[in-house]
């Protein structure tokens, strides 16, 4: 099942901005997804005028809806996704911003533009967030998903098996128990090389297994490999991506870039080459068992 | 000025009521005009030289026959209760006409006439109730079988006081049947916008009471305006009053929140849906029946769903991809014993559904509300789920399914779909068939299902290497359709309810010569209502065991509920066939792999032996067929009698795996428990000997009792080995895993003791009572003349660990010499896998997994004085990191009797809830029946202190009660006859 029907790609006239539209176009065109581009231009052009200004290959045009803007505040980009029911926003982490000095920045200054730091807080949906370092490496071959245990990299897990059944990627899973363990807990790590495999919510096959009962067991044979680390948890992706090769990190967040959080990601943000495909958990509030004090 | 307090928010959000004698005192008219009909028709009969003049009695037959009915059902009620035949008549017959339907339109017309002519009284105490409801947001209807009751309505002037009207002409428009069914009051309320559960009905009839009832509202209210009372009562009203004005606002709402906590009680509810606790969930709504459990997975099961349906006794050769005790546990292959795993066999429930050829998946995106509903006073699982699919179209899915207690090879389950606000086509596939049969049941080859009726789904498959044959056989049918089929595709309707039902029958050749010959004679002949007949068998068998299992806590629903999901949990563990017992996850999951454990005596055989007698003793006979397999352990571990497997299934041989492995890492454990885990013989010896204490049961005792007494005594007297001054028994493993190759293990001496006190007494029993049996069992056992003498030596002379001068049990030779472990307080409950790795550095810790020494002063409280108990719980508490669910129960058992309240309810609340809270982070692959048995234990035996003597059970003489309980009440089987108990918090001396 195609995870990602239809695509937005907001771009905001700069020339940093464009640089989502190989992706997108590629994507769009594997998925045989609706590639919506809202385009922000000082004028309306003639629609032809703009795709070829914005060099989108002629084959993609098919696939394409443009919708042109005099400009892209974030309130435009978060109304534009639920207008066309986008199911993945593509952008890169800077636009005009990046260009035009004095321009307001977000909580990484240089390395996130206001706006890009507005959509991926506030939208509900994937965004494929196209870092500063950004290289295109097409076509995709491996997804990388960190895990944590938490609800958050449930989803980035099924979303990045959806995306490989579709894609015909390999999925990796990486555990990093962060280094600052101290005392007992980091005594009872270091006692086998493998320690990490027995410890509690960190058991990896229940892990993934928890994760994904409602994908079908064929598309969970994406899932090759399942890897361990101990360290800095950014540094031990970065450099496992950099190894495998890795085409996209998959990486299940709670939505919140303010001081103190989403510390790996302000990490990831500036030093990562590939794209950050960022989830939202879904809100399972919802679910309750009535029994004991929920009875009560 | 103070502002007056706001008021207090009620717990509900509705109120319908019937009309006539509840809002409008109709009564009299509808009798009048009933009668000036009924009595022409009998008079005119009389004259025609038929019996007596006896006229229509406006009370009693008023009452009887016609109130509440619709008026045709009141008709043919009343003409069948005098024995008048007419004939039905035409929908067009006018009131002039002889027939049911012309005198329906005759009553009708005289009603008319007579309420125009004399108007319309109320009772001014309801329509106070309901301005009063109003004003504080609860919505009103008013809900009649009257075809007149809007008019009703109007001439007495209280049309508007009502959000919501149906009278009797709504009810015939929308199809709706008439009271006791629930029809017109579920209509209400979804037009009101409210759950059932929200709402309180209100009724002065029967038939509506139960309407009420039926319908699962929240609190049902019957208004008896004079001696209906009972029948009120007797038909399901929550409360009966004589007038609304003996309610007020808060009266009402302390009994809706009463019934609540009362149905709440019964029930565990799920609502939403969370995919990592889908496995979980799916363990705890198992619905089974002690032949077969089939898991709660959801009628549409999720690809990755453990959908799993396991059949009592049915094993087959070890799969490498099946888990032991976690998901990253393998155990090793054992050989060529093709009994060695519990088969998984495919679930019996699987539905597809579709509207307009969108599928609807309970976990998929389109459903909006999902909400899951295990009814345990029933034994049945609902479930409920709303759908929105394209251009907001809603369909609403309810279904229900069980494992008859009646018929244990029947599984019933029904599924209504109904769209809400639209047309479309229904499409609905029964078929069983399990698209990935490999992966989900990999012990399983499909067979053939022979040419059955193609309106049936006849699944066969076999057993790879133990070559049992499983039939499974299902007939579904549509409401209001002659034939049954797999697969339909139907047109519906907005507010009309599609309603499906399907009969399942399972067999396997452990049953029968031909399990599909079997299965396919048990559902092709059912019929609609057959449907309603299991269901209502197999709900009166719950009834029966509720009467027998069920504790009552009094100010303790939490706790209720929780203690009746337990005994659920352990009736349909247990059946009633003495080839299988029951496993250590019982039939709710993988784990284990469905072996049976120590924990069939010790923990869960007490539960039985005092509500469920008969199955205590089908758990006990199990030990009896299986005991050649103890005695091919005893020879294959060098001694002689009988030595009950570690781990065993249907053949008594030993299945413990002799090492597991960690999947993802590869590493392997060596497993010490199937060769030196003895203890297990001497705990059926106990068990054998609390039953025969508890029952009396002399035949038991001389066709299979005092055989395991003397096989096992035989065994323990081989396997103690003399020193110097004592027996001993020297490398072994006690309850405590954690240390292996042991030396007099105090549990185990002290059990095997017991045993070969207790074989001495049972034979010295049945030489007395039964000679001519036991010259015949000794002549077959081959005992020679001065065998029990020997065991009477070795009893003596074995050495069993003594408190020292603290007071202390050393838990083994050597124990108190162990390294030091501070247990830190994260390990415990779920403590690190990497202890089991760590076994041999474990092994030379103080460090325990479970009650050792303490669970032989658990089995044996009268043996060890007061301050001794006290002193080995202060020594064992601290060190024991409960990684075992065995464990808590136990803790709360001992510390109960030794009055450490805290500590009693602090471990006594972990076992309670360990499935219902996932506590050990493993109920995916099963409940923990065991620790549900534990559970009761420790209320029953530590709580309650109940002393089990002659005259029966009684309460201890300090029953300490937890929590805010005021009192519990339990009825305990002893000796042939049931005793009530009802242990007050502080019972007297």
């Amino acid at each position: 099942m195609n995870p990602f029907p239809s695509i937005l790609v907001p771009l905001d006239g700069s020339r940093i901005a464009s640089r989502s539209l190989g992706c997108a176009s590629w994507l769009a065109s594997r998925l045989g997804a609706r590639l919506h581009i809202l385009s922000a231009t000082p004028r309306e052009l003639p629609a032809r005028d703009e795709l070829l200004r914005l060099r989108i290959a002629e084959e993609h045009w098919p696939l394409v809806e443009l919708h042109q803007a005099p400009a892209l505040p974030e309130e435009a980009i978060l109304a534009a996704i639920a207008d066309h029911d986008a199911r993945l926003v593509v952008m890169t982490a800077r636009g005009a911003s990046a260009e035009e000095p004095g321009s307001p920045a977000g909580d990484l200054p240089g390395l996130l533009g206001h706006v890009a730091q507005g959509v991926i807080e506030r939208c509900a949906v994937p965004v494929l967030l196209l870092p500063p370092g950004y290289r295109e490496v097409l076509p995709w071959t491996r997804a990388l998903v960190p895990m944590s245990g938490g609800g958050e990299s449930d989803e980035a897990l099924v979303l990045a098996v959806r995306l490989a059944v579709a894609l015909e990627l390999t999925v990796h899973v990486a555990y990093v128990a962060e280094a600052r363990a101290e005392g007992e807990a980091l005594a009872a790590q270091v006692r086998y090389p493998d320690a990490l495999h027995h410890e509690g919510r960190a058991r990896l096959e229940e892990l993934v297994a928890r994760a994904v009962p409602t994908l079908a067991r064929d598309d969970c044979r994406r899932v090759r490999s399942v890897t361990l680390g101990r360290g800095d948890v950014a540094l031990e992706l970065l450099g496992r991506v950099e190894r495998d090769p890795i085409s996209v990190l998959v990486i299940g967040w709670h939505g919140q870039l303010a001081a103190g959080r989403a510390k790996i990601l302000k990490q990831l943000i500036p030093a990562a080459r590939t794209p950050l495909l960022l989830v939202r958990a879904v809100a399972r509030s919802t679910f309750r068992l009535k029994v004991g004090e929920a009875f009560e | 000025m103070a502002e007056p307090a706001p008021a207090a928010a009620l717990d509900f959000d509705a109120v319908i009521l019937d009309l006539d004698g509840v809002v409008t005192r109709t009564a009299t008219l509808h009798a009048a005009a009933w009668k000036e009909v009924f009595d022409h028709l009998l008079r005119a009969r009389v004259a025609e030289g038929d019996a007596a003049f006896r006229p229509f009695d406006p009370e009693a037959d008023y009452g009887a026959h016609v109130d509440g009915r619709p008026r045709l059902e009141g008709v043919r009620a009343f003409l069948a209760a005098r024995g008048v035949q007419l004939r039905e008549g035409d929908p067009t017959d006018g009131p002039e006409v002889l027939s049911v339907t012309g005198l329906g339109a005759r009553k009708d017309a005289r009603f008319v006439a007579r309420m125009h002519r004399d108007g319309v009284a109320v009772f001014a105490s309801t329509l106070a109730l309901v301005h009063l409801l109003r004003a504080r947001g609860v919505r009103a209807a008013v809900v009649t079988s009257s075809r007149n009751g809007r008019e009703v309505l109007r001439v007495a002037g209280v049309e508007d006081l009502f959000d919501v009207r149906i009278d009797g002409l709504d009810a015939a428009v929308l199809g709706l049947r008439g009271k006791p069914h629930p029809d017109p009051f579920l209509r209400a309320a979804a037009l009101l916008g409210v759950t059932p559960g929200r709402a309180v009905i209100v009724e002065d009839a029967s038939a509506g009471v139960e309407a009420g009832r039926r319908g699962g509202f929240g609190l049902v209210v019957g208004v008896d305006r004079g001696g209906n009372r009972d029948a009120l009562r007797a038909h399901g009203a929550d409360v009966v009053v004589r007038d609304l004005a003996e309610l007020d606002l808060a009266e009402l709402d302390r009994r809706v929140r009463a019934r609540r906590e009362e149905v709440l009680a019964w029930q565990i509810e799920q609502e939403g849906f969370d995919p990592a606790r889908e496995h979980g969930i799916e363990s705890i709504f198992t619905v089974g029946n002690g032949y077969l459990g089939v898991r709660g997975a959801l009628d549409t099961p999720l690809p990755g769903s453990y959908a799993d349906l396991f059949i009592a006794g049915v094993y087959d050769r070890k799969r490498p991809e099946r888990p032991y005790s976690e998901l990253e546990l393998i155990g090793d292959d054992r050989g060529d014993h093709a009994h060695t795993e519990l088969v998984s066999a495919p679930f019996p429930f699987r539905l597809r559904l579709a509207v307009d050829g969108v599928r609807l998946e309970a976990a998929g995106p389109r459903c909006r509300t999902h909400r899951r509903t295990l009814d345990l006073r029933e034994g049945i699982l609902h479930g409920y789920a709303e759908y929105e699919t394209d251009r907001d179209r809603r369909v609403l899915v309810r279904t229900r399914r069980c494992a008859s207690r009646a018929d244990v090879h029947l599984l019933l389950q029904e599924v209504q779909i109904s769209p809400v606000n639209h047309a479309g086509m229904v499409g609905l596939d029964a078929s069983l068939a399990d698209p990935d049969l490999a992966s989900n049941h990999p012990h399983l080859t499909r067979l053939d299902p022979g040419g059955a009726d193609p309106s049936l789904d006849v699944q066969r498959f076999t057993t790879r290497a133990s070559g049992i044959e499983l039939c499974i056989a299902s007939r579904t049918m549509l409401e209001g359709r002659e034939h049954a089929a797999v697969r339909w595709l139907v047109p519906g309707a907005i507010g009309r309810t599609l309603t499906f039902r399907r009969f399942v029958a399972i067999y396997t050749s452990a049953d029968l010569a031909d399990p599909r010959a079997a299965a396919i004679r048990r559902v092709e002949g059912a019929r609609w209502t057959d449907f309603d007949e299991e269901l209502a068998a197999h709900a009166a068998r719950w009834r029966e065991a509720w009467a027998r299992a069920d504790v009552k806590l009094p100010g303790g629903a939490a706790t209720e509920q929780a203690l009746r999901f337990n005994a659920y949990h352990l009736i349909i563990a247990a059946g009633h066939d003495p080839r299988a017992s029951v496993g250590a996850r019982a039939l709710t999951g993988r784990a284990y792999e469905g072996h049976v454990f120590w924990d069939v005596e010790i923990f869960k055989l007490p539960f039985y032996l005092h509500t469920f007698p008969e199955v205590a003793r089908t758990l006990l006979r199990y030990r009896h067929v299986t005991l050649d397999g103890a005695r091919r352990r005893a020879r294959a571990l060098g001694h002689r009698g009988a030595c009950y497997a570690w781990e065993s299934t249907v053949t008594g041989d030993d299945v413990t795996p002799r090492s597991i492995r960690l999947k993802s890492a590869g590493k392997e454990i060596p497993i010490f428990t199937g060769t030196q885990q003895l203890h297990v013989t001497a705990g059926v010896a106990h068990g054998l000997w609390r039953y025969w204490e508890a029952t009396g049961d002399a035949g038991f005792m001389i066709d299979a009792g005092v055989e395991i007494l003397v096989e096992t005594a035989r065994f323990w007297a081989s396997r103690c080995a003399r020193g110097p001054r004592h027996f001993h028994l020297r490398e072994v493993v006690g309850p405590d895993e954690y240390h292996h190759s042991v030396n007099d293990n105090a549990y185990t001496n002290w059990l095997a003791r017991w045993n070969l006190e207790r074989a001495l007494e049972g034979v010295a029993w049945i030489e007395r009572e039964a000679p001519h049996a036991w010259g015949a069992l000794a002549e077959r056992l081959a005992l020679a003349p001065d065998e029990a003498a020997g065991w009477e030596t070795v009893a003596r002379e074995l050495f069993c660990p003594p408190p020292d001068a603290r007071g202390v049990i050393e838990q083994f030779e050597g124990f108190f010499e162990l390294e030091a472990y501070p247990l830190p307080r994260g390990e415990r409950f779920k403590a690190p896998i990497n202890r089991l790795f760590d076994w041999e550095r474990v092994n030379r810790l103080q460090l325990i997994k479970q009650p050792d020494v303490l669970m032989l002063l658990h089995l044996f409280p009268d043996a060890f004085p007061p301050d001794v108990i006290a002193a080995n719980y202060r020594y064992y508490e601290p060190i024991t990191d409960h990684a075992s669910s065995l464990s808590p129960g136990i803790h709360a058992a001992v510390a109960a009797r030794i009055g450490l309240c805290d500590d009693a309810e602090r471990y006594w609340r972990e076992s309670l809830w360990l499935d219902l809270s996932d506590r050990m982070a493993n109920s995916a692959l099963g409940v923990h029946p065991a620790c549900m048995g534990a559970t009761w234990q420790a209320l029953v035996f530590g709580f309650l202190g109940v002393r089990l003597a002659g005259a029966g059970p009684r309460c201890g003489s300090g029953s300490r009660l937890p929590g805010k309980w005021r009192r519990a009440m339990l009825t305990l089987a002893w000796r042939g006859d049931r005793h009530e108990l009802a242990c007050p918090r502080e019972a007297p001396p």
